[in-house]
């Protein structure tokens, strides 16, 4: 019986079929991987500025008497970004400006009188947010808002 | 600390919607927060019109109101463009899809921005307030087949 046992062994062995063997001599299979990188930009606006009166009351700017600055924080996974800063379209207050523009500075910068804007590089930069606006006499008593466009494109 | 929008787009898929048969993929990616994806991208269409999905993200902990517009390549805004919903608010840390319909008004190709622009809150009262908006823009490119 054991040697039944055996030669049955040996011959199921011998009985392999070659082709078993086949992926062993140069049958390749490749394992394709697919993926696509998009890249963003964002931008988070940390406070808005303030504008102060200069002595002469003709300019209403974030840069002079009480003003502040704005501030915001650009981040981009690339480099194929832009930013731009547009001055305020409209205008919120007693005497409307002859002139308003926008800039902005710290690790990017540009202004509203830039139509290229300026490149972001990948990662976060700091920036802040300037205005300024002009009246043909004086800027009369009273509240003034406007809203200046940070744009990533 | 005042925030307002990051805004974000995500992924074109290719819609066929309301007339709109074929748009080209543009892959989807995983919603990030203070992230907008795609930005860039190219939409294939058979009809007169082409769509759009992207998806607009608060990053935010809280509630945002956010808006997204269509522009030209020159910056004009593209009043027919239909976008649904173009006004809303988000949660924070959460995104929603936009459908954007733009007709090619008989042009064989069109160049549109989709933006989603944040709303900046009211200024105060006795203030002297420069507000600033944030403006995410994706440009596209849309090809009339037919």
């Amino acid at each position: 019986m054991k040697m039944f046992v055996a030669a049955a062994a040996v011959a199921a062995a011998v009985a392999v079929p070659l082709s078993a063997f086949a992926a062993k001599t140069g049958d390749n299979k490749g394992v394709n991987f697919q993926g696509t990188v998009t890249h963003t930009c964002s931008i988070t606006v940390d406070n808005d500025g303030e504008l102060g009166v200069s002595t002469d009351f003709a300019t209403l700017a974030s840069n002079v008497g009480a003003g502040s600055a704005g501030a915001a924080t650009v981040a981009a996974t690339g480099n194929t970004f832009k930013l731009y800063v547009d001055s305020p379209a409209s205008w919120s207050g007693p005497t409307s400006p002859t002139s308003v523009s926008a800039s902005v500075s710290g690790d990017i910068s540009t202004s509203s009188a830039s139509a290229s804007g300026a490149a972001v590089s990948k990662g976060e930069h700091s920036v802040s947010v300037n205005m300024s606006a002009t009246a043909a006499d004086f800027f009369e008593e009273g509240d003034y808002s406007a809203t200046v466009t940070l744009r990533c494109e | 600390m005042k925030t307002i929008s990051s805004n974000t787009f995500k992924a074109i898929t290719l819609a066929s919607y309301l007339g709109c048969a074929v748009t080209t993929a543009l892959l989807p990616s995983q919603a990030a927060a203070q992230a907008m994806s795609p930005m860039r991208g190219e939409v294939k269409s058979f009809t007169d019109s082409f769509a759009l999905k992207v998806y607009p993200a608060n990053p935010y902990k809280h509630r945002i109101r956010i808006e997204v517009k269509v522009y030209d390549q020159d910056f004009r805004e593209v009043t027919n463009a239909r976008v649904s919903p173009a006004n809303f608010t988000l949660g924070g840390n959460s995104d929603r899809q936009v459908t954007v319909m733009v007709p090619f008004d008989g042009a064989k190709s069109r160049k549109v921005r989709v933006c989603t622009e944040s709303i900046p809150f009211p200024a105060g009262m006795g203030n002297k307030k420069q507000n600033i908006k944030a403006q995410i823009c994706g440009k596209f490119l849309a090809e009339r087949l037919n």
